[in-house]
């Protein structure tokens, strides 16, 4: 038995790594016990292939919380993000629409398609920086508890109200339309191309197991315009060395402070004497013991599996197991030995620098969404690609690439049963790599390497539950005071000293690091260590 | 300005009728006028094969409000209510079938034939309904709250509102915030599992709505149907619209049929002065009650140069995309459904599975009628022989989902196809054979447009989403009163929204009348 922390971090992601970097920084003796070889979770850079590194599952940066960066120095430990500037969206008919970060050319760009598009793009995205500062309002604070009626929650309401009502009538009620409309809906009420429409609109259903024009899809559009590099919205880039170097850089602050790091570290089950966590106990049967454990892993992992239902109440298990995780994507991930060239735009430009979505048309996404929905993945899938190596030549050896897919639909429970997804994993594979074929010539003479990662195979190698990449469904009921329950929904579970701080957290998914600093602020506040 | 009356009402639908009648009672001067021959709107029955006749367009009435009924008087003019919903059967493929009497536990005694845990699922589903029906049912019944004008009486209004919700206790007060935004499937498939039975109780969830089984907040919808399916009228909706026809008249409404409203007259200064007809006549009145859907009234009636851009932008982007199509079919026998060997089942749904309606609804998205319809079924010839000839019977049908944008266009070859399909299908759940189908009549969404000047065809005046609630149909309407001074909205495209309530009517009158004293 090892003892004597204050407090042990289970999972080595990066909020895990934020929140042990905030308890370190405050003095805290921390350890964080890792499962795997390597560190980050999600956010992870591995050379899967001799000479590229692969960011092998999150693979851009836009929603980072600033003052993290400044707060835990991470600049000064390697984080380091290369701002993207383009998003180009092929056509099956050879053209294309991109968006730049000047909006001036993409305006240009729009008119080809729809001259009025063109003309409402700039007042579109100033409302929506302008909503999106709202919403940061509400990512930077812990989720207002309407159960309670203390002075501290009725002025975290009161403050969230007059923010709300700051916004006038017509903001307000935008605000209750992305709540509750969906991606596509919201976008019909400005713009008339489906070309613009359809790649904007998937931004609304990225790691959900919804369609564009499900209802509650409009709200994630905004974080669209919150991604907040530098203080400029409305920009999302690339991490030096892959997403795995904002873990990296997390883990780096961490040690600064005096955290102690275990990789290789697989913890089994979270220690419990008179219904207070005390520890932890390795798969190996190693014990560590500590004031505070907190969990990064998922709301299923941490009460289902460390805690185990034989401590739980019976309603908290009820929760738990209602709560959605529902994995919709996958992930394909490609060596090249060259530059992928796209037919709609031969030759190597800033346009491959950015995000590239197959998301051709409205049908088309709803087929794929419709596919999903009966159980299968989609042939024809809506695809995120990137080429982080044009950006950063440090992730594949010279005149090499990396060819990124993030792949929707994928669904976790097809209909032959979830555990089968090893048997169609290279059919799924092959279903990205022909669809990307499609617009880029030669694609399949060019692979040096393939990894395909279905929700079965994120699952079982990051242990999030479905191989949902937010650690459980962004809707409106698994968000705020209800991610991932009612009554613990600020850091706190169920068994006293056990905190949470990954995304199924408020506020939820995405390469943030929100849920890992607010839960060290919350355990730091609460004075228990 | 030469004021001939009090009032104008547009519409002569039940909402129309009830706004006029209520204000005629408190002595003002009401002229409505109803562009058809006859009353009603799409609360009206007509005869469409000869001898054979509907109860109304829409035939659900359990949501009506007896309180406005009884405001109205309508008693008196002949109008019989039962004080419970309808007993309504739901229908699987297979031949089985669970009959739903009003009665719950009479319902949970049939649900625990087929299920035992559904039976018990089922007696908590309603106890769950009762208990939000306390928050949920008064909202739904009154003037909704100012969120433009929002100041301390408004957050007074507000907290309230809040308290309210705390008062249904903690446990149901999480459980409602945790269920609402839920999509209908997960709702049911954490309390039942029977299929066909989650597929016939989430049916009201998703009637005229652009969302199917899996969209979120659908749970939402079905809450609202459940605590307002309190009651419903004898002899369905056109019942409703003869004793509101006789109020009125008898309250002193001038009214005026075949007298359809080019435009609703409004002076330099934005007030209201009345309206002209088609025919070039001109009504003048400084108060204008519509009852027409809301881009009718603004975009329509309204000159262009009367209402500002971001009124008509969001009167524009008000969604109203009908998804909804109608098939009446006369039969010269009793309608014999073939789970239950009696005949005086009168009313019936089918959906079979979760997925087979979210299939239904699939079609929409791809401007398809579907292959599988969801049928929500009438038989008005049940508890009214007269509208058949001796022996025979009338099925009313609202088909789900056929929408109005839609790619082959409603021509006669669709229609037949549609008629085709719904006979099939119902073919699957009577005994009846085809050859007892005496006709049959298609109505399209772009028929009820047509008919109605309903926009889009769709029979909410608007669709029921959560954006489109409270605040219904925009915000700067949300009221009942308008930016125009003197128009007001009183159909279904106001809170709280479609389905034959009288509610909308009802609160729009309370509206004016408050503005009058």
């Amino acid at each position: 038995m090892k003892g004597n922390y204050d407090a042990i971090v289970v999972g080595g992601g990066h909020n895990g790594l934020i929140c042990a970097a905030y308890l370190a920084k405050a003095g805290k003796k921390v350890l964080v016990l890792e499962k795997r070889y390597v560190l980050g979770g999600a956010a992870v850079s591995e050379e899967l292939y001799p000479g590229f590194t692969f960011s092998v599952a999150s693979y851009v940066v836009s929603l980072f919380r600033p003052h993290i960066i400044r707060e835990l120095e991470l600049a000064k430990h390697g984080y380091e993000v290369i701002p993207m500037d383009c998003s180009l969206s092929p056509l099956p008919n050879g053209d294309s629409l991109a968006r730049w970060g000047d909006a001036h050319k993409s305006r240009r760009e729009i008119s080809r398609f729809s001259q009025k598009d063109a003309e409402v793009y700039p007042e579109f995205s100033r409302i929506m920086t302008h909503m999106g500062k709202l919403a940061k309002e509400v990512i930077d604070h812990p989720a207002p508890d309407i159960n309670s009626l203390k002075i501290k929650e009725l002025a975290n309401l009161l403050r969230l109200g007059k923010a709300f009502k700051d916004l006038g009538p017509d903001l307000l009620h935008m605000n209750i339309k992305l709540v509750t409309m969906s991606a596509l809906d919201f976008l019909d009420q400005w713009f008339e191309s489906e070309v613009l429409k359809a790649p904007m609109s998937v931004s609304g259903i990225i790691g959900t197991f919804q369609g564009v024009r499900s209802p509650g899809t409009a709200y994630v559009l905004l974080h669209h315009y919150m991604g907040q590099l530098d203080g400029a919205f409305r920009s999302w880039g690339f991490s030096k060395g892959g997403t795995g170097g904002i873990s990296m850089a997390c883990a780096n602050a961490a040690r600064s402070y005096g955290a102690e790091i275990k990789t290789n570290a697989p913890v089994h089950k979270v220690l419990i004497k008179n219904g207070q966590a005390y520890g932890v106990v390795l798969e190996n049967g190693d014990e560590y013991t500590a004031k505070t454990i907190i969990s990064n892993l998922d709301p299923n992992q941490t009460y289902l599996n460390l805690v185990g239902e034989k401590n739980l109440d019976d309603e908290i298990v009820k929760q738990v197991k209602r709560f959605k995780f529902r994995g919709s994507s996958g992930k394909v991930n490609l060596a090249l030995d060259r530059v992928p060239e796209f037919s709609c735009r031969p030759g190597v430009g800033d346009h491959l620098r950015g995000d590239i979505a197959i998301a051709p048309s409205i049908d088309y996404l709803e087929k794929a969404f419709d596919e999903a929905k009966y159980g299968s993945f989609s042939k024809r899938p809506y695809i995120n690609a990137v080429i982080p190596s044009l950006t950063d030549p440090t992730v594949a050896p010279p005149g090499k690439h990396i060819l990124s897919c993030f792949v929707q639909y994928a669904p976790y429970n097809i209909k032959e049963g979830a555990e089968n997804w090893p048997k169609y994993r290279e059919a799924f594979g092959d279903a990205v790599v022909d669809t990307m074929a499609e617009y880029i010539p030669g694609l399949k003479d060019m692979i040096l390497y393939r990894q395909v990662l279905t929700p079965w195979d994120i699952e079982k190698q990051m242990g999030l539950t479905e191989g949902n990449i937010f650690q459980g469904e962004l809707s409106l009921e698994q968000l705020l005071f209800q991610r991932p329950i009612s009554g613990y929904a600020k850091y706190k579970t169920s068994v006293p000293s056990l905190y949470m701080c990954g995304s199924g957290t408020h506020p939820g998914g995405g390469i943030m690091g929100a849920s890992g600093e607010l839960c060290a602020k919350t355990i730091l506040q609460s004075r228990s260590i | 300005m030469n004021k001939s009356y009090d009032i104008i009402v547009i519409g002569g639908g039940h909402n129309g009728l009830t706004t006029a009648t209520i204000l005629a009672k408190k002595g003002m001067k009401v002229l409505l006028l109803e562009k058809n021959k006859f009353l009603g709107g799409i609360a009206s029955g007509h005869e469409f094969i000869p001898g054979y006749r509907t109860t109304g367009l829409v035939h659900d009435t359990s949501g009506v409000r007896t309180s406005v009924l009884k405001q109205l008087g309508l008693e008196q003019f002949g109008l019989k209510i039962k004080n419970a919903r309808p007993d309504a059967a739901i229908l699987a493929k297979d031949g089985r079938g669970i009959f739903l009497p009003s009665d719950r536990n009479k319902a949970i005694e049939e649900i625990t034939k087929i299920s035992k845990d559904d039976g018990e699922a089922y007696r908590d589903y309603r106890i769950f309904i009762d208990e939000i029906g306390k928050f949920l049912f008064p909202l739904l019944n009154e003037i909704p709250p100012d969120l433009i004008q929002f100041g301390t009486k408004e957050l007074f209004a507000l907290g309230k509102k809040g308290l309210a919700l705390k008062k249904l206790g903690k446990k149901t007060m999480t459980e409602l915030l945790k269920v609402g935004p839920m999509s209908v499937a997960d709702f049911l498939n954490e309390r039942f599992e029977t299929e066909f039975l989650k597929a016939g109780l989430l049916g009201p969830s998703i009637y005229a709505s652009y969302t199917g089984p899996w969209s979120s907040y659908t749970t939402l919808n079905l809450l609202m149907w459940e605590v307002c399916a309190r009651e419903h009228i004898v002899g369905g909706p056109q019942a409703l619209v003869n004793a509101l026809e006789k109020a009125a008249i008898s309250a002193g409404v001038v009214i005026k049929l075949q007298s359809e409203v080019s435009s609703i007259n409004v002076d330099k200064h934005g007030m209201v002065t009345g309206i002209t007809l088609k025919d070039g006549a001109v009504e003048n009145s400084p108060i204008v009650a519509s009852s027409c859907t809301p881009q009718h009234t603004f975009l329509d009636l309204l000159a262009p140069n009367v209402i500002d851009y971001p009124l008509e932008r969001s009167i524009q982007n008000y969604r109203s995309r009908g998804t909804t199509a109608k098939v009446n079919i006369a039969l010269s026998n009793k309608v014999k459904f073939k789970f239950k060997s009696d005949d005086t089942i009168e009313y019936a749904r089918t959906g079979n599975s979760i997925d087979e309606m979210e299939k239904a609804f699939d079609s929409v998205k791809y401007r398809k009628f579907s292959d599988h319809p969801i049928l929500d079924i009438h038989v008005p010839s049940v508890s009214d022989p007269t509208v058949a000839p001796d022996g025979h019977s009338v099925l009313s049908i609202l088909v789900h989902f056929a929408p109005y944008h839609f790619d082959a266009g409603w021509n006669k070859e669709q229609k037949d196809r549609l008629k085709d399909n719904v006979e099939d299908m119902l073919l699957d759940y009577i005994e009846n054979s085809r050859d007892e189908i005496v006709g049959c009549e298609v109505l399209s969404p772009v028929d009820f447009e047509d008919q109605f000047n309903l926009t889009n065809g769709h029979i909410f005046h608007g669709e029921h989403a959560v954006d489109q609630l409270i605040t219904r149909p925009i915000p700067y309407c949300a009221r009942y009163d308008t930016p125009i001074k003197g128009l007001y909205l009183s159909g279904s495209g106001a809170h709280p929204g479609g389905g034959i309530t009288c509610a909308p009517g009802f609160l729009a009158a309370e509206r004016i009348i408050k503005h009058k004293d």
